[in-house]
């Protein structure tokens, strides 16, 4: 069973020319300090303005590039998560923090 | 002359004067030389290194947090809420740390085991950068000393000088937690959950410290053995006689196996006298790729290994493949469900080098519930040998499939797995954390992690007694084994082999040369029916006559 049900949507914001994208993904993994840590990684390289918050009800969004506002989002394992992008590279960088997110799984030592 | 119990987080012992170390709210006021950001900047490389310093001791977990902390340093949100404060009054240290409490109250608001502990990180992160602003050095060390503390953040750890530190004392901490597995790997005795330390131990007070026992020794002469056991915890705490022998006072003998988690391990279990490896763990042979490699690479991997331990017993422990993130998720044995070929080849690389060399084979998986979880292990290898027979290889010289026992129901199914385990490995690490439903990771908790607790013995009681009727070998692999007092409460339960690090070898062999069989079956009968961990952890130092 796949845990990442990800609908993606690309749109551009209403009344506005600045591209736009944005995704809903499910977390293979807590947004742990770990995650966060990556993904702030992933988007300081990235050209557009990149928001996560939480899915189901949207408050309000965390900046992309802040550990400390990942965090406190506070998102579990299978949560929803909504990415939101503006400015060049809207579409790449969602499309990558949403694999990101997805993705999880990795192997690590438990005793 | 005071003795302090607490819980034994990391072997060894020492004498020498106690160096308080706490957040003391400074005095001096900014010097304004630096923005927060520029001091921000200067506290990320300083963490940066400091990971760089975690990783070559091996220590990938915490190099990871203080990797986070670097990023948490250089944090927009952090450095704008900060500078925002500023503005209205206070310095810009006291600013930094204000910002720094509000996001980690943040996380803590919750109370989630992922993000309430991380709310320690940020207020480090916070202190480190107030420091720099004032120009302050870290707090150090100027002669031998036992650090002595509320808790110890990782970092501060990791800054103090290794030649001067020699025991570290916390009044709350964990076993668990960060600090006590960087103390393992620095070979640094360290007690925890000393309740009432701080206010007890002055700072420059002479102390001892048992990591062993658990016990600080305030103001006092040190124990004859304390003074032995210093100076040979300057060779890293491994006691490399390759002569320790675990033996009663009247000459019952216990199985001394070691945990092996890579291959540099196998070595040093030998060499430091290891009579067999009760669990080689097999997530970290191949860091740091991030999946397992082919069956080829695996099995040239693991015949390297098992060569060096020649014709020893060695439990191997299939990989505990899935989402480490959540431990009561799809991982271990029930990665089957989705994912049966990763396990497969694992156990098709491991039987190929096992009959390439001389071991003794044991097999056994994590997470196994019940019986079908252990029949769908025996299908696996079945399946496995029969890929071994077509391939024209050689069968290992000797095959044990057995279970690991980490999960309560198991426990209480005890009965029907040993019918057809050939043997039974307590993970007690896992059993205590299910039992007890207490996080390892959870500081807060560290009472409940203790795996003296009754509930705890009770479980490992059941286990052994359900394999003494079905004549299965029973051997231990948590820290419980480790643990020179609990290990004698293990052997009087039946246990018959323990599995522990090197540097814990001594202190255990110590501690059963003090009781008879006869003393360690009474202990055990008597923990049983303790009514708590620091109830029954009294009774046997006083039994062992240790930390009197």
């Amino acid at each position: 069973m796949s845990s990442a049900t990800e609908r993606r949507r690309l749109s551009t914001a209403p009344g506005a020319q600045i591209p736009y994208a944005t995704a809903d993904v499910r977390l293979a993994e807590p947004l742990h300090a770990r995650a966060a840590a990556a993904v702030v990684e992933l988007t300081s390289s990235l050209a557009a303005r990149i928001t996560v918050s939480r899915g189901w009800e949207p408050g309000q969004p965390a900046d992309a590039r802040s550990v400390l506002a990942l965090l406190a989002l506070r998102l579990g394992e299978g949560e929803m998560a909504r990415i939101e992008a503006y400015g060049d590279d809207a579409e790449r960088a969602v499309a990558s923090v949403a694999a990101m997110l997805a993705r999880g799984g990795t192997i690590a030592a438990h005793e | 002359m005071t003795v302090l119990r607490g819980i034994p987080a990391a072997p060894g012992s020492a004498t020498a004067v106690a160096r308080l170390l706490t957040e003391r709210p400074s005095t001096a006021a900014d010097d304004g030389a630096l923005t927060i950001a520029e001091a921000a900047r200067t506290a990320a490389e300083q963490l940066e290194g400091l990971a760089r310093r975690a990783e070559t001791r091996g220590a990938s977990e915490e190099a990871a947090i203080l990797r986070a902390q670097a990023m948490m340093a250089g944090d927009p949100t952090l450095i704008a809420d900060a500078d925002f404060r500023a503005q209205s009054g206070p310095t810009r240290a006291q600013a930094v740390l204000e910002a720094a409490d509000a996001a980690a109250t943040l996380l803590e608001a919750g109370g989630d085991a992922t993000f309430a502990p991380r709310a320690v990180d940020i207020r480090d992160v916070g202190a480190r950068i107030a420091r720099v602003l004032r120009s302050e050095k870290p707090p150090g060390l100027v002669e031998r000393a036992v650090v002595v503390a509320a808790d110890l953040p990782p970092s501060w750890m990791l800054e103090l000088d290794r030649s001067l530190l020699v025991g570290v004392a916390l009044e709350r901490g964990s076993p668990t937690a960060h600090v006590a597995i960087l103390a393992r790997s620095l070979g640094v005795p360290e007690v925890v959950g000393i309740a009432g330390l701080v206010d007890a131990v002055g700072d420059g007070v002479d102390v001892s410290i048992d990591g062993s026992a658990g016990t600080i020794l305030v103001g006092g002469a040190p124990a004859g053995e304390g003074v032995a056991a210093a100076s040979q915890r300057t060779t890293g705490g491994v006691a490399l006689a390759g002569s320790v022998r675990l033996r009663t006072a009247d000459g019952h003998a216990v199985i001394l196996g070691a945990n092996v988690a890579r291959s540099a391990d196998a070595r040093t279990a030998v060499d430091a006298g290891a009579e067999s490896v009760g669990l080689l763990r097999t997530e970290l042979i191949f860091a740091p790729s991030a999946t397992l490699p082919d069956e080829a690479t695996q099995s040239e991997i693991y015949e390297a290994l098992f060569k060096v331990l020649a014709d020893r017993r060695v439990a191997v422990r299939l990989a505990d493949l899935g989402d480490q993130a959540a431990p009561l998720g799809v991982r271990g044995i029930r990665v089957v469900r989705c994912d049966r070929e990763s396990l497969a080849t694992q156990l098709r690389a491991v039987l190929r080098a096992a009959g390439a060399t001389d071991v003794r084979l044991r097999l056994m998986a994590p997470m196994v519930a019940d019986v079908p979880d252990l029949l769908i292990l025996r299908d696996l290898v079945d399946a496995a040998v029969a890929a071994l027979d077509a391939d024209g290889r050689k069968r290992p010289a000797s095959l044990d499939i057995g279970l690991m026992l980490e999960l309560p129901a198991a426990a209480i199914l005890a009965d029907q797995l040993t019918a057809i385990a050939d043997f039974v490995s307590i993970g007690t690490n896992d059993l205590t954390q299910f039992v007890m439903a207490a996080d390892r990771s959870e500081p807060e908790l560290a009472d409940r992690q203790d795996p003296l607790h009754p509930a705890v013995v009770r479980a490992v009681a059941t286990v052994a007694d359900a394999a003494a009727m079905r004549r299965r070998p029973v051997s231990v692999c948590g820290e419980m084994a480790g643990d020179p007092l609990a290990a004698v409460v293990l052997v009087g339960l039946g246990v018959e082999e323990l599995s522990m690090s090197p540097p814990a070898f001594e202190a255990v062999a110590r501690a059963l040369r003090r009781v008879t069989l006869h003393d360690a079956v009474l202990l055990a009968a008597a923990c049983r029916d303790e009514e708590s961990a620091a109830d029954a952890r009294a009774l046997a130092a006083d039994v062992v006559g240790l930390a009197t």
